[in-house]
């Protein structure tokens, strides 16, 4: 039953930052920061099995393994990306969150920059 | 790693946020301005270790 | 036929599973148009590439992601070394030696009868010079494997020693030993020849600089 715990870990947070935010609203930020964290680490945990089996599956039925790893680090930095976008837009420098993203999404392209080329290679020899 | 991280953290901000206002009623800004920013330096540290915690598990779960 | 098209069914079918737990997992924000977009092109290459496999015109995907994206690191520091300071540079050229060696140590690892490998590489760290970045010499630790004919390595090893060491010893048994290790070379030889086709080609370099040793810990 951890979305008890997270849904009380959660609200708790939440008054906390509540009280902060008028004297100190940089602590206050810090405090929902860590309360991210936490939660994502809830996740995280339960999140860890569950890919290691899909990775085993994959090896099992022989997928290429360059598209397991791909969707596995577009989904990480997405993650990353996200989270600190979120920290900002709270923080209300939503300037710098949308400069986060726009370099998540700029990375993630990169990312898929073997991927088109490889498409494009396949297209070159299907056309005799 | 848990609830008593934030709790901890909340916990520094409200005796930052009460050392403040009493030293700035009794007339001593300097002092209040050097705890709260100790307090803030304290708990950033906290938070970077946590962070990069993250970091690490992010890394690991999706193989960065 | 049917087993061609079973293989191809279940990775289709794989992968879109493993696509839909991805989507789901993913976090709501301006990144998820993007990785949507790659996730439909993954689906596409999926689709596609067994057929041509089958068809005898397929392409190995690997060496093509090994290759471009050397090729995308190369240029971005590159153009980093126009924009930071020395010390930050040396860190930075440090991680792509390291990315290449990792990528060296993972496509040679697969090879028939290479059990492990180190590999090093020394490449151009002069960043104002313009072949920065270029990798001037590949250095390659292999240890062999026991797929080599089922030759075992450890005795084969040994018999190269003895035939080494006592070159003039023409007693007959050592002769038979002599020729033992000639063939156990021979297959060496098959194998750096292998190696080297194999690196040179993926990374661009010349035969000459790609320098293949066996693993000193086994040769003793």
């Amino acid at each position: 039953m951890e979305i008890i715990q997270i849904v009380g870990i959660g609200i708790v947070a939440t008054v906390l930052v509540l009280v902060l935010k008028n004297q100190r609203p940089e602590l206050g930020i810090l405090v929902s920061i860590i309360t991210g964290l936490v939660i994502f680490f809830f996740a995280a945990a339960k999140l860890v099995g569950v890919i290691e089996l899909l990775k085993d599956y994959a090896r099992k039925v022989n997928i290429d393994s360059l598209y397991i790893s791909t969707l596995l680090k577009v989904i990480g930095i997405a993650y990353i990306a996200e989270f600190g976008a979120e920290i900002c837009k709270d923080a209300g420098e939503s300037s710098i969150a949308s400069k986060i993203e726009l370099a998540g999404k700029i990375i993630i392209v990169v990312l898929a920059v073997p991927i088109i080329t490889s498409l494009l290679e396949l297209v070159i020899r299907i056309l005799p | 790693m848990g609830i008593d991280l934030i709790f901890r953290i909340a916990t520094i901000g409200i005796l930052v946020s009460i050392l403040n206002a009493v030293l700035n009623k009794s007339g001593r800004e300097e002092q209040a301005m050097m705890t709260s920013l100790a307090g803030l330096v304290i708990v950033l540290l906290m938070v970077a270790r946590e962070i990069a915690n993250l970091f690490n598990v992010v890394k690991t779960l999706f193989n960065l | 036929m049917i087993a061609f098209l079973k293989s191809w069914v279940l990775n289709i079918v794989t992968l879109v599973v493993f696509i839909l737990l991805l989507e789901i997992m993913i976090p709501s924000g301006k990144v998820r148009k993007f990785v949507n977009l790659l996730t439909g092109l993954i689906l596409i290459m999926a689709l596609i590439s067994p057929v041509l496999d089958f068809l005898g015109r397929g392409l190995d995907l690997k060496e093509f992601q090994i290759a471009d994206t050397r090729f995308l690191d190369r240029k971005e520091i590159e153009r980093k070394s126009s924009l930071l300071k020395e010390e930050q540079m040396k860190q930075t050229t440090e991680l792509y030696r390291k990315k290449l060696i990792r990528q060296i140590e993972e496509s040679i690892g697969k090879i028939d009868g290479v059990e492990s490998i180190e590999a090093d590489v020394i490449i151009n760290e002069d960043y104002r010079s313009d072949s920065f970045g270029e990798i001037k010499r590949i250095y390659l630790y292999v240890k062999r494997g026991e797929k080599t004919d089922g030759i075992a390595p450890v005795t084969e090893i040994e018999k190269i020693r003895i035939s080494t060491r006592r070159p003039q010893d023409t007693g007959s048994k050592s002769q038979e030993l002599y020729s033992e290790g000639m063939e156990a070379e021979e297959i060496d030889n098959e194998i750096r020849q292998h190696l080297e086709d194999t690196v040179s080609r993926l990374f661009g370099i010349d035969k000459e600089n790609v320098v293949v040793n066996s693993d000193k810990s086994q040769r003793g």
